[in-house]
Protein backbone atom coordinates (compact mmCIF):
# COMPACT_ATOMS: atom_id res chain seq x y z
CA UNK A 1 0.00 0.00 0.00
CA UNK A 2 2.92 2.28 0.82
CA UNK A 3 6.25 1.57 -0.76
CA UNK A 4 9.62 3.25 -0.24
CA UNK A 5 12.05 2.29 -2.97
CA UNK A 6 15.68 3.34 -2.37
CA UNK A 7 14.54 6.62 -0.86
CA UNK A 8 17.15 9.19 0.06
CA UNK A 9 16.25 12.62 1.32
CA UNK A 10 18.63 15.48 1.91
CA UNK A 11 17.50 18.70 3.61
CA UNK A 12 19.04 21.80 2.09
CA UNK A 13 22.33 22.75 3.71
CA UNK A 14 22.38 19.55 5.79
CA UNK A 15 25.69 17.70 6.04
CA UNK A 16 24.23 14.22 5.77
CA UNK A 17 20.96 12.91 4.35
CA UNK A 18 17.98 12.63 6.72
CA UNK A 19 16.99 9.41 4.97
CA UNK A 20 19.47 7.26 3.18
CA UNK A 21 18.45 4.45 0.84
CA UNK A 22 15.25 3.46 2.64
CA UNK A 23 13.38 0.39 1.41
CA UNK A 24 10.10 -0.24 3.17
CA UNK A 25 6.80 -1.76 2.22
CA UNK A 26 3.68 -1.32 4.30
CA UNK A 27 0.81 -3.60 3.43
CA UNK A 28 -2.86 -2.75 3.52
CA UNK A 29 -4.29 -3.02 7.02
CA UNK A 30 -0.91 -3.15 8.75
CA UNK A 31 -0.21 -1.27 11.98
CA UNK A 32 3.43 -0.22 11.83
CA UNK A 33 5.31 1.76 14.47
CA UNK A 34 8.40 3.75 13.55
CA UNK A 35 10.75 4.57 16.42
CA UNK A 36 14.08 6.34 16.58
CA UNK A 37 15.95 9.04 18.45
CA UNK A 38 15.64 12.74 17.56
CA UNK A 39 17.16 13.28 14.16
CA UNK A 40 16.95 9.59 13.19
CA UNK A 41 14.77 10.47 10.21
CA UNK A 42 11.49 9.01 11.45
CA UNK A 43 9.48 12.22 11.01
CA UNK A 44 11.09 12.83 7.63
CA UNK A 45 9.95 9.35 6.66
CA UNK A 46 6.38 10.10 7.79
CA UNK A 47 6.27 13.32 5.77
CA UNK A 48 7.09 11.35 2.63
CA UNK A 49 3.94 9.25 2.85
CA UNK A 50 1.62 12.02 1.69
CA UNK A 51 4.15 13.91 -0.41
CA UNK A 52 4.80 16.74 2.06
CA UNK A 53 8.40 15.91 1.29
CA UNK A 54 9.54 14.38 -1.98
CA UNK A 55 12.52 12.04 -2.18
CA UNK A 56 15.83 13.49 -3.35
CA UNK A 57 16.47 10.04 -4.83
CA UNK A 58 14.24 7.00 -5.16
CA UNK A 59 10.44 6.84 -5.13
CA UNK A 60 7.57 6.64 -2.66
CA UNK A 61 4.37 5.14 -3.99
CA UNK A 62 1.00 5.13 -2.23
CA UNK A 63 -1.61 2.72 -3.64
CA UNK A 64 0.52 2.52 -6.76
CA UNK A 65 0.73 6.29 -7.24
CA UNK A 66 4.17 7.91 -6.99
CA UNK A 67 4.14 10.95 -4.69
CA UNK A 68 6.37 12.76 -7.19
CA UNK A 69 3.52 12.81 -9.71
CA UNK A 70 1.77 16.16 -9.21
CA UNK A 71 -1.46 14.91 -10.80
CA UNK A 72 -1.82 12.21 -8.16
CA UNK A 73 -0.90 14.20 -5.08
CA UNK A 74 -4.47 15.28 -4.24
CA UNK A 75 -5.67 11.70 -4.54
CA UNK A 76 -2.83 10.57 -2.29
CA UNK A 77 -3.66 13.20 0.32
CA UNK A 78 -7.29 12.06 0.40
CA UNK A 79 -6.04 8.57 1.22
CA UNK A 80 -3.41 9.60 3.75
CA UNK A 81 -4.33 11.57 6.86
CA UNK A 82 -1.42 12.86 8.91
CA UNK A 83 -1.38 14.18 12.47
CA UNK A 84 1.59 16.09 13.85
CA UNK A 85 3.09 16.65 17.25
CA UNK A 86 1.99 20.20 17.97
CA UNK A 87 -1.79 20.55 17.87
CA UNK A 88 -1.59 24.34 17.91
CA UNK A 89 -0.27 24.23 14.37
CA UNK A 90 -3.13 22.06 13.16
CA UNK A 91 -6.26 23.76 14.44
CA UNK A 92 -7.68 26.40 12.13
CA UNK A 93 -11.00 27.61 13.56
CA UNK A 94 -12.18 28.84 16.95
CA UNK A 95 -14.82 26.24 17.89
CA UNK A 96 -14.14 22.51 18.25
CA UNK A 97 -16.83 21.13 15.93
CA UNK A 98 -16.10 23.74 13.28
CA UNK A 99 -12.51 22.65 13.33
CA UNK A 100 -13.38 19.00 12.86
CA UNK A 101 -15.78 19.97 10.05
CA UNK A 102 -13.18 22.09 8.26
CA UNK A 103 -11.71 19.23 6.21
CA UNK A 104 -14.99 17.62 5.07
CA UNK A 105 -16.40 21.09 4.23
CA UNK A 106 -13.46 21.71 1.95
CA UNK A 107 -14.20 18.44 0.17
CA UNK A 108 -17.72 19.69 -0.56
CA UNK A 109 -19.49 16.99 1.45
CA UNK A 110 -23.22 17.55 2.15
CA UNK A 111 -24.02 19.12 5.56
CA UNK A 112 -25.90 16.08 6.98
CA UNK A 113 -22.96 13.83 6.20
CA UNK A 114 -20.58 16.36 7.74
CA UNK A 115 -22.67 16.36 10.94
CA UNK A 116 -22.46 12.56 11.17
CA UNK A 117 -18.74 12.51 10.48
CA UNK A 118 -18.01 15.22 13.04
CA UNK A 119 -20.06 13.45 15.72
CA UNK A 120 -18.39 10.11 15.02
CA UNK A 121 -14.92 11.61 14.94
CA UNK A 122 -15.43 13.50 18.22
CA UNK A 123 -16.83 10.37 19.87
CA UNK A 124 -13.85 8.29 18.79
CA UNK A 125 -11.41 10.70 20.45
CA UNK A 126 -13.61 11.07 23.53
CA UNK A 127 -14.33 14.79 23.00
CA UNK A 128 -18.08 14.77 22.31
CA UNK A 129 -18.75 16.93 25.36
CA UNK A 130 -16.51 19.65 23.96
CA UNK A 131 -18.22 20.03 20.54
CA UNK A 132 -19.11 23.68 21.06
CA UNK A 133 -16.14 24.65 23.23
CA UNK A 134 -13.74 27.37 22.09
CA UNK A 135 -10.52 25.78 20.88
CA UNK A 136 -8.32 28.15 22.89
CA UNK A 137 -9.89 26.91 26.11
CA UNK A 138 -8.61 23.39 25.54
CA UNK A 139 -5.41 21.97 26.99
CA UNK A 140 -2.63 20.74 24.70
CA UNK A 141 -3.80 17.15 24.98
CA UNK A 142 -7.39 18.02 24.21
CA UNK A 143 -6.33 20.06 21.19
CA UNK A 144 -4.41 17.10 19.86
CA UNK A 145 -7.47 14.88 20.10
CA UNK A 146 -9.43 17.49 18.12
CA UNK A 147 -6.70 17.60 15.47
CA UNK A 148 -6.97 13.83 15.13
CA UNK A 149 -10.77 14.01 14.99
CA UNK A 150 -10.37 16.47 12.11
CA UNK A 151 -8.37 13.87 10.22
CA UNK A 152 -10.78 11.03 11.01
CA UNK A 153 -13.62 13.17 9.62
CA UNK A 154 -11.87 12.96 6.25
CA UNK A 155 -12.12 9.16 6.36
CA UNK A 156 -8.59 8.42 5.20
CA UNK A 157 -7.43 4.87 4.38
CA UNK A 158 -4.00 5.45 5.83
CA UNK A 159 -3.45 7.25 9.11
CA UNK A 160 0.01 8.64 9.79
CA UNK A 161 0.70 9.79 13.34
CA UNK A 162 3.87 11.84 13.59
CA UNK A 163 4.48 11.78 17.37
CA UNK A 164 0.85 12.72 17.79
CA UNK A 165 0.74 11.41 21.35
CA UNK A 166 3.84 13.26 22.57
CA UNK A 167 1.83 15.97 24.31
CA UNK A 168 -0.96 13.81 25.74
CA UNK A 169 -1.27 12.69 29.34
CA UNK A 170 -1.22 8.94 30.08
CA UNK A 171 -4.97 8.43 29.87
CA UNK A 172 -5.14 10.64 26.77
CA UNK A 173 -2.36 8.61 25.24
CA UNK A 174 -4.04 5.33 26.17
CA UNK A 175 -7.34 6.62 24.71
CA UNK A 176 -5.61 7.67 21.51
CA UNK A 177 -3.85 4.33 21.21
CA UNK A 178 -7.15 2.54 21.79
CA UNK A 179 -8.76 4.74 19.13
CA UNK A 180 -5.99 3.98 16.68
CA UNK A 181 -6.16 0.25 17.45
CA UNK A 182 -9.93 0.30 16.86
CA UNK A 183 -9.45 2.14 13.55
CA UNK A 184 -6.83 -0.42 12.61
CA UNK A 185 -9.23 -3.27 13.42
CA UNK A 186 -11.75 -1.67 11.08
CA UNK A 187 -9.17 -1.88 8.31
CA UNK A 188 -7.21 1.37 8.58
CA UNK A 189 -3.55 1.14 7.65
CA UNK A 190 -1.59 2.93 10.39
CA UNK A 191 1.93 4.29 10.41
CA UNK A 192 2.73 5.58 13.89
CA UNK A 193 5.92 7.52 14.55
CA UNK A 194 6.60 7.60 18.27
CA UNK A 195 9.30 7.95 20.90
CA UNK A 196 7.39 5.86 23.41
CA UNK A 197 8.51 2.30 22.87
CA UNK A 198 5.88 0.99 25.25
CA UNK A 199 3.24 2.16 22.74
CA UNK A 200 4.59 -0.18 20.11
CA UNK A 201 4.12 -3.52 21.89
CA UNK A 202 0.64 -3.99 20.38
CA UNK A 203 1.64 -3.14 16.80
CA UNK A 204 2.03 -5.66 14.00
CA UNK A 205 5.49 -4.41 13.24
CA UNK A 206 8.15 -2.09 14.64
CA UNK A 207 10.65 -0.27 12.43
CA UNK A 208 13.67 1.18 14.27
CA UNK A 209 15.57 4.04 12.65
CA UNK A 210 19.01 5.42 13.37
CA UNK A 211 20.92 8.03 11.38
CA UNK A 212 18.49 7.93 8.45
CA UNK A 213 18.62 4.16 8.09
CA UNK A 214 16.40 1.31 9.18
CA UNK A 215 18.35 -0.82 11.66
CA UNK A 216 15.61 -3.18 12.83
CA UNK A 217 12.29 -4.21 11.29
CA UNK A 218 10.14 -6.97 12.75
CA UNK A 219 7.43 -7.91 15.21
CA UNK A 220 7.67 -6.26 18.65
CA UNK A 221 8.97 -9.53 20.13
CA UNK A 222 11.72 -9.70 17.50
CA UNK A 223 12.72 -6.06 17.88
CA UNK A 224 12.78 -6.07 21.69
CA UNK A 225 15.20 -8.99 21.69
CA UNK A 226 17.82 -6.43 20.79
CA UNK A 227 17.75 -4.24 23.90
CA UNK A 228 21.48 -3.51 23.69
CA UNK A 229 21.21 -2.31 20.10
CA UNK A 230 18.21 -0.17 21.05
CA UNK A 231 20.13 1.43 23.92
CA UNK A 232 23.09 2.08 21.61
CA UNK A 233 20.66 3.83 19.28
CA UNK A 234 19.66 6.18 22.14
CA UNK A 235 16.34 4.47 22.60
CA UNK A 236 14.93 3.29 25.88
CA UNK A 237 13.14 -0.07 25.77
CA UNK A 238 9.95 -0.29 27.87
CA UNK A 239 10.55 -0.68 31.64
CA UNK A 240 8.87 -4.09 31.48
CA UNK A 241 11.34 -5.30 28.85
CA UNK A 242 14.29 -3.99 30.89
CA UNK A 243 12.98 -5.79 33.97
CA UNK A 244 12.49 -8.93 31.87
CA UNK A 245 16.16 -8.77 30.86
CA UNK A 246 17.29 -8.22 34.47
CA UNK A 247 15.26 -11.22 35.60
CA UNK A 248 16.67 -13.29 32.77
CA UNK A 249 20.17 -12.47 33.88
CA UNK A 250 19.15 -13.71 37.34
CA UNK A 251 18.29 -17.02 35.75
CA UNK A 252 14.55 -16.82 35.08
CA UNK A 253 13.60 -18.34 31.75
CA UNK A 254 11.33 -15.64 30.34
CA UNK A 255 10.54 -15.70 26.62
CA UNK A 256 10.89 -12.96 24.00
CA UNK A 257 7.10 -12.70 23.99
CA UNK A 258 7.23 -10.91 27.36
CA UNK A 259 6.58 -7.24 26.51
CA UNK A 260 3.78 -6.16 28.83
CA UNK A 261 3.07 -6.32 32.57
CA UNK A 262 0.45 -8.99 31.96
CA UNK A 263 2.76 -11.21 29.92
CA UNK A 264 5.56 -10.82 32.46
CA UNK A 265 3.32 -11.83 35.35
CA UNK A 266 1.95 -14.70 33.25
CA UNK A 267 5.37 -16.25 32.67
CA UNK A 268 7.02 -15.27 35.95
CA UNK A 269 4.42 -16.47 38.45
CA UNK A 270 4.60 -20.19 37.51
CA UNK A 271 8.40 -19.98 37.83
CA UNK A 272 8.06 -18.58 41.34
CA UNK A 273 5.58 -21.11 42.63
CA UNK A 274 7.95 -23.95 41.74
CA UNK A 275 10.85 -22.49 43.75
CA UNK B 1 13.03 26.49 54.62
CA UNK B 2 9.92 25.56 52.71
CA UNK B 3 7.06 26.69 50.51
CA UNK B 4 3.86 26.78 52.54
CA UNK B 5 0.59 26.69 50.64
CA UNK B 6 -2.31 27.66 52.82
CA UNK B 7 -5.95 27.40 51.66
CA UNK B 8 -5.04 28.44 48.13
CA UNK B 9 -8.07 28.92 45.87
CA UNK B 10 -7.96 30.39 42.40
CA UNK B 11 -10.43 31.04 39.59
CA UNK B 12 -9.71 32.41 36.13
CA UNK B 13 -12.06 35.10 34.90
CA UNK B 14 -13.86 35.42 31.61
CA UNK B 15 -15.36 38.76 30.62
CA UNK B 16 -14.75 40.03 34.14
CA UNK B 17 -16.67 37.18 35.75
CA UNK B 18 -14.95 34.40 37.69
CA UNK B 19 -15.16 30.91 36.16
CA UNK B 20 -15.42 27.74 38.26
CA UNK B 21 -12.32 27.59 40.48
CA UNK B 22 -9.25 25.93 38.94
CA UNK B 23 -7.62 25.46 42.36
CA UNK B 24 -9.68 24.61 45.40
CA UNK B 25 -8.48 25.13 48.95
CA UNK B 26 -4.98 23.67 48.60
CA UNK B 27 -3.02 23.39 51.84
CA UNK B 28 0.33 21.62 52.12
CA UNK B 29 4.05 22.28 52.50
CA UNK B 30 6.87 21.68 50.04
CA UNK B 31 10.01 21.12 52.10
CA UNK B 32 13.39 22.30 50.83
CA UNK B 33 15.39 19.42 49.36
CA UNK B 34 12.41 17.51 48.03
CA UNK B 35 12.05 16.23 44.49
CA UNK B 36 8.33 16.82 44.18
CA UNK B 37 6.51 15.23 41.27
CA UNK B 38 3.16 16.77 40.40
CA UNK B 39 0.69 14.58 38.54
CA UNK B 40 -2.91 15.00 37.53
CA UNK B 41 -5.21 14.54 34.59
CA UNK B 42 -5.25 17.20 31.85
CA UNK B 43 -7.06 20.21 33.28
CA UNK B 44 -6.51 19.21 36.92
CA UNK B 45 -4.81 22.54 37.68
CA UNK B 46 -1.13 21.49 37.68
CA UNK B 47 0.16 24.34 35.52
CA UNK B 48 -2.10 26.87 37.20
CA UNK B 49 -0.81 25.73 40.58
CA UNK B 50 2.89 26.09 39.79
CA UNK B 51 2.33 29.60 38.45
CA UNK B 52 1.39 30.54 42.01
CA UNK B 53 4.78 29.51 43.34
CA UNK B 54 6.48 32.70 42.20
CA UNK B 55 3.50 34.98 42.03
CA UNK B 56 2.89 34.80 38.28
CA UNK B 57 -0.72 34.30 39.23
CA UNK B 58 -1.92 36.22 42.28
CA UNK B 59 -3.07 34.29 45.31
CA UNK B 60 -6.31 36.11 45.98
CA UNK B 61 -7.69 33.58 48.40
CA UNK B 62 -5.24 31.79 50.62
CA UNK B 63 -1.51 32.25 50.81
CA UNK B 64 1.73 31.03 49.28
CA UNK B 65 4.71 31.68 51.53
CA UNK B 66 8.21 30.97 50.19
CA UNK B 67 10.93 30.84 52.87
CA UNK B 68 8.86 33.23 54.96
CA UNK B 69 8.06 35.62 52.08
CA UNK B 70 4.31 35.96 51.61
CA UNK B 71 3.46 36.29 47.91
CA UNK B 72 0.28 38.22 48.64
CA UNK B 73 2.60 41.11 49.56
CA UNK B 74 3.50 42.74 46.25
CA UNK B 75 6.87 43.94 47.55
CA UNK B 76 7.84 40.35 48.35
CA UNK B 77 7.37 39.07 44.79
CA UNK B 78 10.75 40.22 43.56
CA UNK B 79 12.51 38.38 46.38
CA UNK B 80 10.51 35.23 45.73
CA UNK B 81 11.25 35.35 42.01
CA UNK B 82 14.94 35.21 42.78
CA UNK B 83 14.29 32.12 44.93
CA UNK B 84 11.94 30.27 42.60
CA UNK B 85 13.09 29.57 39.04
CA UNK B 86 10.39 28.69 36.56
CA UNK B 87 10.84 26.53 33.46
CA UNK B 88 7.66 26.53 31.40
CA UNK B 89 6.47 23.95 28.90
CA UNK B 90 8.56 24.10 25.75
CA UNK B 91 10.91 26.72 27.25
CA UNK B 92 13.00 26.73 24.06
CA UNK B 93 10.25 28.81 22.43
CA UNK B 94 11.35 31.61 24.72
CA UNK B 95 14.93 31.71 23.51
CA UNK B 96 15.44 35.02 21.77
CA UNK B 97 19.01 36.29 21.97
CA UNK B 98 21.54 36.09 19.16
CA UNK B 99 23.87 33.76 21.02
CA UNK B 100 23.45 31.07 23.63
CA UNK B 101 25.71 33.08 25.96
CA UNK B 102 23.53 36.18 25.73
CA UNK B 103 20.39 34.17 26.25
CA UNK B 104 21.67 32.49 29.40
CA UNK B 105 23.05 35.85 30.59
CA UNK B 106 19.70 37.59 30.30
CA UNK B 107 18.50 36.71 33.82
CA UNK B 108 21.74 37.46 35.68
CA UNK B 109 22.04 40.72 33.73
CA UNK B 110 18.57 41.74 34.91
CA UNK B 111 19.73 41.02 38.43
CA UNK B 112 22.29 43.82 37.89
CA UNK B 113 25.26 41.55 38.58
CA UNK B 114 28.71 42.63 37.38
CA UNK B 115 30.13 41.23 34.12
CA UNK B 116 32.59 38.89 35.85
CA UNK B 117 29.86 37.33 37.96
CA UNK B 118 27.56 37.08 34.95
CA UNK B 119 30.26 35.30 32.98
CA UNK B 120 30.90 33.00 35.89
CA UNK B 121 27.24 32.10 36.25
CA UNK B 122 26.66 31.62 32.51
CA UNK B 123 29.67 29.34 32.21
CA UNK B 124 28.60 27.29 35.22
CA UNK B 125 24.99 27.00 34.10
CA UNK B 126 26.04 25.90 30.59
CA UNK B 127 28.39 23.32 32.04
CA UNK B 128 25.66 22.05 34.35
CA UNK B 129 23.24 21.42 31.48
CA UNK B 130 25.98 19.81 29.41
CA UNK B 131 26.50 22.57 26.83
CA UNK B 132 30.25 23.11 26.56
CA UNK B 133 30.71 26.91 26.91
CA UNK B 134 33.57 26.95 24.42
CA UNK B 135 31.58 25.22 21.75
CA UNK B 136 28.18 26.72 22.34
CA UNK B 137 28.58 30.27 23.76
CA UNK B 138 28.74 32.10 20.47
CA UNK B 139 26.30 29.91 18.56
CA UNK B 140 22.76 30.97 17.78
CA UNK B 141 20.22 29.11 19.93
CA UNK B 142 18.29 28.41 16.74
CA UNK B 143 21.12 26.28 15.33
CA UNK B 144 20.89 23.83 18.20
CA UNK B 145 19.01 20.54 18.29
CA UNK B 146 15.73 20.30 20.17
CA UNK B 147 17.34 18.78 23.27
CA UNK B 148 20.18 21.31 23.26
CA UNK B 149 17.75 24.20 22.91
CA UNK B 150 15.74 22.89 25.85
CA UNK B 151 18.89 22.67 27.97
CA UNK B 152 19.98 26.17 26.93
CA UNK B 153 16.61 27.50 28.10
CA UNK B 154 16.98 25.69 31.43
CA UNK B 155 20.53 27.08 31.79
CA UNK B 156 19.04 30.59 31.60
CA UNK B 157 16.94 29.83 34.67
CA UNK B 158 19.77 28.07 36.53
CA UNK B 159 22.05 31.07 36.01
CA UNK B 160 19.80 32.97 38.41
CA UNK B 161 20.70 30.41 41.12
CA UNK B 162 17.18 29.51 42.21
CA UNK B 163 16.68 27.59 45.45
CA UNK B 164 13.50 26.08 44.09
CA UNK B 165 13.33 24.98 40.48
CA UNK B 166 9.85 24.55 39.05
CA UNK B 167 9.50 22.69 35.75
CA UNK B 168 6.29 22.20 33.80
CA UNK B 169 6.71 18.99 31.79
CA UNK B 170 10.40 19.54 31.10
CA UNK B 171 10.70 16.33 29.05
CA UNK B 172 7.71 16.88 26.76
CA UNK B 173 8.59 16.37 23.12
CA UNK B 174 12.16 15.21 23.83
CA UNK B 175 13.41 11.83 22.71
CA UNK B 176 14.31 9.20 25.33
CA UNK B 177 17.94 10.28 25.46
CA UNK B 178 16.96 13.94 25.86
CA UNK B 179 14.58 12.93 28.64
CA UNK B 180 17.26 11.01 30.49
CA UNK B 181 19.66 13.94 30.19
CA UNK B 182 17.16 16.32 31.76
CA UNK B 183 16.37 13.89 34.58
CA UNK B 184 20.06 13.33 35.28
CA UNK B 185 20.54 17.11 35.39
CA UNK B 186 17.71 17.52 37.91
CA UNK B 187 19.12 14.76 40.12
CA UNK B 188 22.53 16.42 39.98
CA UNK B 189 21.11 19.83 40.89
CA UNK B 190 19.27 18.41 43.84
CA UNK B 191 22.10 16.33 45.24
CA UNK B 192 25.00 18.68 44.48
CA UNK B 193 23.56 22.14 45.03
CA UNK B 194 20.61 21.21 47.22
CA UNK B 195 18.14 22.75 44.78
CA UNK B 196 14.54 21.73 45.46
CA UNK B 197 12.92 20.29 42.34
CA UNK B 198 9.21 20.71 41.63
CA UNK B 199 8.31 18.93 38.41
CA UNK B 200 5.05 18.40 36.56
CA UNK B 201 5.26 15.21 34.55
CA UNK B 202 3.00 12.79 32.76
CA UNK B 203 5.52 9.98 33.02
CA UNK B 204 4.69 7.82 36.01
CA UNK B 205 7.90 5.85 35.44
CA UNK B 206 10.01 9.01 35.67
CA UNK B 207 8.18 10.12 38.80
CA UNK B 208 8.59 6.69 40.42
CA UNK B 209 12.30 6.66 39.64
CA UNK B 210 13.14 10.21 40.73
CA UNK B 211 10.59 11.89 42.97
CA UNK B 212 10.83 11.82 46.76
CA UNK B 213 7.24 13.04 47.08
CA UNK B 214 4.22 13.10 44.81
CA UNK B 215 1.36 15.59 44.68
CA UNK B 216 -1.76 14.38 42.91
CA UNK B 217 -4.22 17.04 41.82
CA UNK B 218 -7.76 16.24 40.75
CA UNK B 219 -10.10 18.96 39.47
CA UNK B 220 -8.11 21.57 41.36
CA UNK B 221 -8.17 19.78 44.71
CA UNK B 222 -5.42 17.95 46.54
CA UNK B 223 -6.11 14.26 45.96
CA UNK B 224 -2.97 12.69 47.41
CA UNK B 225 0.31 14.03 48.78
CA UNK B 226 2.69 11.30 49.84
CA UNK B 227 5.74 9.24 48.86
CA UNK B 228 5.71 7.61 45.41
CA UNK B 229 5.30 4.20 47.10
CA UNK B 230 2.21 5.28 49.03
CA UNK B 231 0.71 7.11 46.06
CA UNK B 232 1.22 4.49 43.36
CA UNK B 233 -0.06 1.56 45.44
CA UNK B 234 -3.47 3.23 45.18
CA UNK B 235 -3.79 2.20 41.54
CA UNK B 236 -7.56 1.86 41.52
CA UNK B 237 -8.15 5.40 42.80
CA UNK B 238 -5.59 6.83 40.40
CA UNK B 239 -7.22 5.04 37.51
CA UNK B 240 -10.59 6.47 38.47
CA UNK B 241 -9.20 9.98 38.05
CA UNK B 242 -7.63 9.17 34.71
CA UNK B 243 -4.08 8.46 35.85
CA UNK B 244 -1.98 5.38 35.35
CA UNK B 245 0.71 3.82 37.53
CA UNK B 246 4.38 3.04 36.81
CA UNK B 247 5.16 -0.05 34.69
CA UNK B 248 6.68 -1.85 37.66
CA UNK B 249 3.57 -1.23 39.79
CA UNK B 250 1.46 -2.71 36.98
CA UNK B 251 3.58 -5.85 37.05
CA UNK B 252 3.17 -6.14 40.84
CA UNK B 253 -0.61 -5.80 40.49
CA UNK B 254 -0.72 -8.50 37.80
CA UNK B 255 1.39 -10.79 39.97
CA UNK B 256 -0.92 -10.33 42.94
CA UNK B 257 -3.85 -11.28 40.73
CA UNK B 258 -1.98 -14.50 39.98
CA UNK B 259 -1.49 -15.20 43.65
CA UNK B 260 2.07 -13.92 44.20
CA UNK B 261 1.94 -11.57 47.18
CA UNK B 262 4.41 -8.89 46.13
CA UNK B 263 3.77 -5.48 47.79
CA UNK B 264 2.20 -3.01 45.34
CA UNK B 265 4.22 -0.21 46.97
CA UNK B 266 7.07 -1.44 44.76
CA UNK B 267 7.30 1.00 41.85
CA UNK B 268 10.90 0.88 40.60
CA UNK B 269 12.98 -1.85 38.99
CA UNK B 270 15.50 -1.58 41.80
CA UNK B 271 12.88 -2.17 44.50
CA UNK B 272 11.41 -5.01 42.48
CA UNK B 273 14.73 -6.79 42.09
CA UNK B 274 15.51 -6.20 45.79
CA UNK B 275 12.26 -7.83 46.79
CA UNK B 276 13.11 -10.67 44.49
CA UNK B 277 16.46 -11.30 46.10
CA UNK B 278 14.82 -11.18 49.54
CA UNK B 279 12.06 -13.52 48.43
CA UNK B 280 14.59 -15.94 46.99
CA UNK B 281 16.33 -16.08 50.36
CA UNK B 282 13.09 -16.96 52.09
CA UNK B 283 12.44 -19.71 49.58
Amino acid sequence: MIRFDHVTYQYEKAFSPALSDINLEIREGEFVAVVGHNGSGKSTLAKHVNGLLLPTEGTVTVCGMPTSNEDDILKIRQKVGIAFQNPDNQLVTTVVEEDVAFGPENLGIVPEEIRTRVDEALASVGMTAYASTAVHHLSGGQKQRIAIAGILALKPQILVLDEASAMLDPSGRADLLKTVEALHKDGMTVLMVTQYMEETTGCDRVVVMKGGKIILDGTPAEVFKHTDLLKESNLVPPETVLLRDSLRSMGYALSDQVLTAEQLAEELCPLLSTI
Amino acid sequence: MSIVINHLTFAYTQGGKPLAPTLKDLSFTIEAGMFLGIIGHTGSGKSTFVKHLNGLLPSEKGAVVVDGHDLSQKNERKTVRSLVGMVFQYPEYQLFAETVYEDVAFGPRNMKLDEAEIKNRVTNAMQLVGLDPERFSSRSPFELSGGERRRAAIAGVLAMHPKYLVLDEPMAGLDPLGRREILALLEKLRTESGCTIIMISHSMDDIANHATNVLVLEKGSLFLYDTPQNVFCRAQELQEIGLSVPSITKICIEMNEKGIRIPTTICTEEAFLNWFREDMRHA
